[in-house]
């Protein structure tokens, strides 16, 4: 080999080692930009079947006007039936964002499992699905933190629901690929806050450090001898010990706060304070103590509507507030303020035709089995002005509850990564 | 040839010849082993039904009621992090006025027999020798542990969760 042979295949090896892409674990050539939107995005599930006819078409009157803005006002037959709130102070959502009023639940059964899961995981579920484990798909906690290049440990990815069975299953898929590893803290604040809560986490044996250090010293040495059958690592959520610490003594500090009595009227709403508003103002504990980065959190006494038709009108009033104290609390949270989209859409909706059950007020209530009503639903997209269209109303027929999880993924910016994965297209309309 | 040249050829066959020497020895070497005692195979996830009555009657000698059952299990499904709830719950157990602890002194006058009992207890087991032999040091070295802490140990350990 000559000089000039071995300087040319020099320069060739140096130049394709510098241009030769690096292969991540996740298949993907280069690391992803982590472009993002905004830093934190919140998903509430205004769930529980949610008629467009009494929510954007006011057939009752204005059930939301925190929400929509305007005269609260509810129609004469079932006034008598609402519970007292506050009125409306300062601008409603709206304002705040781009609201869909034609959104819809396009395909699958209108069940709130079903309908939940294709929130979460941006499927529809046409094949039907077991209420007695995970998800097939990966959800959207699992996208994120698999797929976004930076911070992503379970502490930054949170699941809130109002009921636990089987919706403690939705915090990670079952799918080979992501599962456990890449899932979201999951819980049922209205549990912890309850008697039960108080009863079995309010009096714990609290460890000073050198007993912790005693318990992890002797613990290990079990675990060790045991490692070579421990699988249980891929089948639960582990968040770091850290963030284990930082998430007990959160728990504990609430079930303190509602041993102490603070959560028996958080909002001084008296009788008004139901299910929903209790999940939401837990939620807000969490963010102001966690500041997460994907939150997804549900309401469902709207489901009342099954047998109350009164009392579900009265609870959509409750959750249109519950979701304006949300954002007035996000807004207010430093970390999250300015930083933060908040998408608020139903599951689903109701049928057109009621059942048989009537209220005290004569109407009818209604059940959701996949009827055309029972598919329309409205959603809201809030975040800050140079993101997000302020003000904005679509009133022609856009969106599905499939965009909900590529639109999450745009604003978290690991879009790329689930492209060709799911159906379902980002919600344009709504972004500068 | 010179002397020199006589003198470095003399030096490089020493040196070959010990070399050879050398190699034609048989070597030695300790590469670090992680040595543990392996446990016998327990297949089944306790249920969070099973893991709750269980932890209370371990700690307590009796059977757990069953409205007590209902409210730690709603606890326990509520929480979607299994280690933390676990480790909560018994905490909470721990302080209840009905938990029925080993004293200190009695660990200490004779921990051959409070290990046994307590592998029996927890890991339905005898403890192999190695596991005997280190716990034993451990109580024997360090006057602060305490049967408490023992019991989270073993309680919050992944053996404990599968039968």
């Amino acid at each position: 080999m000559n000089r000039r042979t071995f300087l040319k295949q020099a320069g060739l090896l140096a130049t394709s080692t510098l241009a030769s892409p690096y292969i991540l674990p996740s298949g993907r050539l280069f690391a992803a930009t982590g472009n993002r939107i905004a830093n934190h995005v919140v998903l509430c599930l205004f769930a529980g079947g949610v008629r467009n006819l009494e929510s954007m078409h006011q057939k009752e009157g204005n059930l939301m006007p925190y929400t929509l803005g305007g005269t609260p006002k509810v129609n004469s037959p079932i006034q008598a039936g609402m519970s007292p709130l506050p009125m409306p102070q300062g601008a409603p959502l709206r304002k705040s964002g781009t609201l869909y009023k034609e959104f819809r639940f396009a395909q699958g059964p209108t069940a709130h499992i079903s309908a939940h899961l294709t929130a979460i995981t941006g499927q529809y579920n046409l094949g039907g699905i077991s209420t007695k484990q995970r998800p097939p798909f990966p959800t959207v906690f699992e996208y994120y933190r698999k797929h976004f290049f930076g911070e992503k440990h379970a502490l930054n990815a949170w699941w809130v629901t109002d009921r636990a069975d089987p919706y403690f299953y939705f915090n990670f898929s079952q799918h080979t690929s992501y599962g456990a590893k890449y899932g979201a803290n999951f819980i049922q604040p209205l549990s912890v806050l309850s008697r039960s809560g108080s009863g079995a986490l309010g009096n714990p044996r609290t460890f000073c450090q050198q007993e912790v250090d005693q318990i992890k010293q002797l613990r290990d040495f079990f675990d060790q001898n045991f490692e070579h059958q421990e699988a249980t690592s891929t089948h639960t959520l582990q968040n770091l010990p850290k963030d284990t610490f930082a998430i007990e003594n959160f728990i504990n500090q609430c079930v303190n706060d509602a041993v102490d009595g603070k959560y028996d009227d958080p909002w001084g709403l008296g009788q008004s304070m139901n299910n929903d508003m209790y999940n939401i103002c837990f939620t807000e504990a969490l963010i102001r103590n966690f500041q997460p980065e994907l939150l997804v959190v549900n309401m469902f006494e709207i489901d009342r509507g099954h047998t109350d038709f009164t009392l579900y009108c009265d609870n959509i009033r409750k959750a249109d507030y519950a979701l304006a104290h949300l954002w007035r609390t996000i807004q207010s949270t430093p970390g999250m303020a300015n930083d933060t989209i908040l998408i608020a859409a139903p599951e689903h909706g109701r049928n057109l035709k009621p059942n048989t059950l009537v209220d005290a007020y004569g109407r009818y209530a209604l059940d959701h089995t996949s009827d055309p009503t029972s598919r329309e639903i409205f959603a809201l997209v809030l975040g800050p002005a140079d993101k997000i269209n302020q003000d904005k109303v679509v009133t022609e027929v856009t969106g599905e509850s499939v965009d909900i999880v590529p639109t999450i993924a745009r604003i978290l910016g690991f879009s790329d990564e689930i492209w060709g994965k799911i159906g379902g297209k980002t919600l344009e309309e709504a972004f500068v | 040839m010179n002397r020199i040249e006589k003198i470095g050829i003399l030096i490089s066959g020493i040196a070959l010849l010990f070399i050879l020497y050398a190699y034609s020895q048989p070597h030695y070497i300790v590469s670090d082993t992680r040595i543990r005692t392996t446990a016998p195979p327990k297949s089944h996830v306790k249920s969070t039904n099973q893991f709750i009555a269980i932890a209370y009657t371990d700690l307590t000698g009796q059977a757990l009621p069953t409205n007590e059952i209902r409210y730690l299990k709603n606890i326990y499904e509520s929480i979607g992090d299994v280690k933390l709830v676990e480790e909560m719950i018994i905490k909470n157990l721990l302080k209840r006025g009905d938990v029925k602890l080993p004293l200190k002194q009695d660990m200490q006058t004779e921990p051959e027999t409070f290990i046994q009992q307590s592998y029996q207890k927890f890991f339905n087991r005898t403890p192999s020798a190695h596991e005997q032999w280190f716990l034993l040091e451990k109580i024997r070295q360090d006057t602060s542990l305490t049967p408490e802490i023992l019991y989270m140990a073993f309680m919050t350990s992944n053996e404990y969760r599968r039968f």
